[in-house]
C-alpha cells in the first residue's frame, strides 16, 4: 500500500514487528477460535489464518513444517489444525474465517497496584476508538454470526413471524451450509435461547427479592 | 487667516537657507523638526501590526476547532437479535457482550415487575415499622409510585 510496496497493510510496523504481530494474532485465533482486535489487523490476520487452514487441509509433511514455522505455540495448535479443524473445513471451499465489525471497546481496566492486593480498585482508561472487529473461525464454537442468527430467528418466532427476511435467510444459509448437522445445530441453539431467557427472567426476579429482604 | 496665507512662504523660507551661507546655523534645527515626523510615521505603522493581547485559550481553540465538530451518527438501525438500536454494519454491543434479552418489551415488563415488588415491600415495611425510609436510593418514578400506593393503601 504505502510507498508502492506489497498489497498489504503495513500496520505502522517494520517487517519483523508486523510478522510477529500476525503470528501472535493467528496463534491466539487458533487457540481461542475467536479474537477481537482492530479491523485492519483482523483483515491482515485473516489472510494468514486462511492460508494456515489450507496448509492444514493439505496435510503433508511440507505443510506441517510451514505451519510449525508460524505458530508461537505450535505443539498446542498443530494437532488442532491438522485434526479437528482439517475435518471441519474438509468440504468448505475457502472462507474459513470471518471478520465482523463491532463497536470499539469503551473502557479497559488496569491495575496500578499489584493484582494480589485485594483492596486494589481497577482503574479505567478510555480505549483506543479505532474501528474494531471480531475475527473468528467459521462454524466454530464461538461463531458469532451463528449466535446472532439464532437470536434473530428466536426473536422472530417469539413475535409470531415465521417468514425470515432476505438477510436473515442468507445468514441462516451461511451458518448452516457447511456445518455438520447445520440446521439441527441452529434449532438447538434457538431452543436453548428460549430456555436460558426464561431462566434469566426468573433469576432477575429472584435476585431482586433477595435484595429487598 | 494670515498664517494660512503665509504658510507656503514660511515652509519655503527655512529650506532655502540650507544650501546658503546660514546652513550651519539654521539647518540643524530644521532637520530635527522634519525627520522625526517621518520616522515616527514609520514606527507607528510597524508597531500597530502587533497584537495587543495574547489570544486566549478559548479563542484559539474555538478558531482551530471550527468546522471540526463531531458529526451525528445517523446510520442506525435495530438489532434483529434484541431490538435495541445499534449502528448499521456493526454488531449490536448488547448481543456481543451478552447483556441482551430477546425482546426489550419483556425486559421492560421484568423491570416493571421488579420495581412494583420493590415498592410494595417498602410500603409494607414502612407500615409495619412506622419509620420513614430514606428515598435516596429510589428512582424518581418509584418514589411517585410508592406515594400513590401509600395513599391508596
Amino acid at each position: 500500500m504505502a510507498g508502492g510496496g506489497g498489497k498489504y497493510r503495513h500496520l505502522g510496523r517494520k517487517s519483523s514487528h508486523r510478522q510477529a504481530l500476525l503470528r501472535n494474532l493467528v496463534t491466539s485465533l487458533f487457540e481461542n477460535e475467536s479474537i477481537t482486535t482492530t479491523w485492519h489487523k483482523a483483515k491482515e490476520a485473516q489472510r494468514l489464518a486462511d492460508k494456515l487452514i489450507t496448509l492444514g487441509k493439505k496435510n503433508t509433511e511440507a505443510s506441517r513444517r510451514r505451519a510449525l514455522e508460524i505458530f508461537y505455540k505450535p505443539h498446542d495448535i498443530l494437532p488442532k489444525l491438522f485434526g479437528p479443524l482439517r475435518e471441519r473445513y474438509a468440504d468448505r471451499p475457502g472462507g474459513y474465517t470471518r471478520v465482523l465489525r463491532v463497536e470499539p471497546k469503551q473502557k479497559y481496566e488496569f491495575f496500578s497496584v499489584a493484582k494480589g492486593n485485594k483492596s486494589a480498585v481497577p482503574e479505567r482508561k478510555p480505549q483506543d476508538q479505532a474501528p474494531s472487529a471480531i475475527l473468528e473461525l467459521v462454524d466454530g464454537p464461538k461463531d458469532m454470526r451463528f449466535a446472532m442468527t439464532a437470536r434473530t430467528v428466536a426473536r422472530q418466532r417469539e413475535r409470531g413471524v415465521e417468514e425470515l427476511n432476505d438477510l436473515t435467510a442468507l445468514n441462516v444459509q451461511k451458518v448452516t451450509r457447511f456445518r455438520k448437522g447445520g440446521m439441527e445445530a441452529l434449532e438447538s441453539a434457538i431452543s436453548k435461547l428460549k430456555i436460558s431467557k426464561a431462566a434469566k427472567a426468573e433469576a432477575e426476579v429472584e435476585s431482586s427479592r433477595g435484595k429487598q429482604d | 487667516m494670515a498664517l494660512s496665507m503665509m504658510s507656503p512662504l514660511s515652509r519655503a523660507v527655512p529650506q532655502l537657507p540650507r544650501f546658503g551661507f546660514l546652513a550651519t546655523a539654521i539647518s540643524l534645527p530644521s532637520i530635527s523638526v522634519t525627520i522625526p515626523p517621518l520616522l515616527s510615521d514609520l514606527w507607528d505603522s510597524v508597531l500597530r501590526a502587533v497584537p495587543k493581547k495574547k489570544t486566549s485559550h478559548m479563542k484559539k481553540r474555538h478558531r482551530q476547532m471550527a468546522g471540526k465538530a463531531l458529526k451525528d451518527v445517523e446510520n442506525l438501525n435495530k438489532c434483529p437479535g434484541c431490538g435495541q438500536v445499534k449502528r448499521a454494519h456493526l454488531l449490536c454491543p448488547h448481543c456481543v457482550n451478552g447483556t441482551w434479552s430477546l425482546d426489550p418489551r419483556s425486559l421492560e415488563e421484568g423491570f416493571a415487575q421488579i420495581s412494583v415488588a420493590l415498592v410494595v415491600s417498602r410500603v409494607q415495611r414502612r407500615n409495619i415499622n412506622g419509620v420513614k425510609e430514606s428515598n435516596a436510593n429510589l428512582g424518581e418514578t418509584e418514589i411517585k409510585q410508592s406515594w400513590k400506593t401509600a395513599q391508596t393503601a
